[in-house]
């Protein structure tokens, strides 16, 4: 039996917070580091935004599209700053870690991108399962964290969610809805 | 509140938590508790064990690390 592993439901601010912790970890590891230090305020405020109740989308959380889910909590993981350190330049290339914050912007792509794998859109009452991940070139990806590593919440939701969206249907070119305009 | 209770250990190697009270020093983070699972279907990516998001954020970052400074 499977859960989500963003926006769980039913218990509080903490099945969230193990999702998260258990992925950056992971990442973390894999990366080579030895260690990585989490503000703890800005790890709660992170993770509590996925309860929040007045999610912004006019039907609310559960009708929300699962980019609109990926973008709610790319934006504020990234504004919540819960990493502190910064990724070593041997990791990373200098321009990059040259950006403020890339670290949390680095972070939260990877975990939005890998929850809109084999995400399921509802569309006109039928189930279509964004079967294919998203890729992106490197050009692409130091510029998106270079954009959005001061992002704003309230100004950059619904950008950061239409282009979430555009990069799935790339990568899936049967999800779209019709483009007619 | 639907779903099963479901007991993980969270083994966590790499997170500390930096301590607000002494700048500088940093303690383990422990996440070892049960957690509840839904029956929800159409959202995000779903998984199955705790162990699945270390082993998906695993091959990401091994991608990430193998192309972004080539």
């Amino acid at each position: 039996m499977s859960f989500k592993i963003l926006y769980q439901e039913g218990t509080d601010v903490a099945a969230n917070i193990y999702s998260v912790a258990a992925y950056v970890d992971s990442f973390a590891e894999q990366l080579g580091l030895t260690q990585l230090t989490l503000d703890p305020g800005g790890f709660t405020s992170a993770v509590a935004a996925l309860k929040m109740p007045d999610f912004p989308h006019r039907d609310g959380l559960e009708k929300a599209s699962p980019f609109k889910k990926a973008a709610h909590f790319f934006v504020w993981f990234v504004a919540s700053k819960p990493i502190i350190d910064p990724l070593p330049s041997d990791v990373i290339p200098q321009d990059l870690a040259a950006v403020p914050n890339h670290q949390n912007s680095i972070f939260a792509y990877h975990m939005a991108i890998d929850c809109l794998h084999k995400a399921e859109l509802h569309k006109n009452g039928q189930v279509v399962m964004l079967e294919n991940k998203i890729k992106v070139s490197k050009h692409f990806f130091c510029d998106f964290v270079e954009t959005f590593s001061s992002v704003v919440p309230a100004h950059h939701f619904k950008a950061v969610s239409l282009l979430f969206e555009q990069l799935a249907y790339k990568a899936n070119p049967s999800a779209p809805y019709p483009e007619v305009i | 509140m639907s779903g099963h209770k479901h007991q993980e250990t969270i083994e966590l190697k790499v997170l500390r938590v930096a301590s607000p009270d002494v700048i500088g020093q940093t303690k383990p983070l422990s996440v070892a508790k049960p957690f509840c699972f839904s029956n929800a279907k159409g959202d995000l990516k779903k998984v199955d064990t705790y162990a699945e998001i270390r082993k998906i954020a695993a091959e990401s970052a091994a991608n990430f690390k193998a192309n972004i400074k080539s």
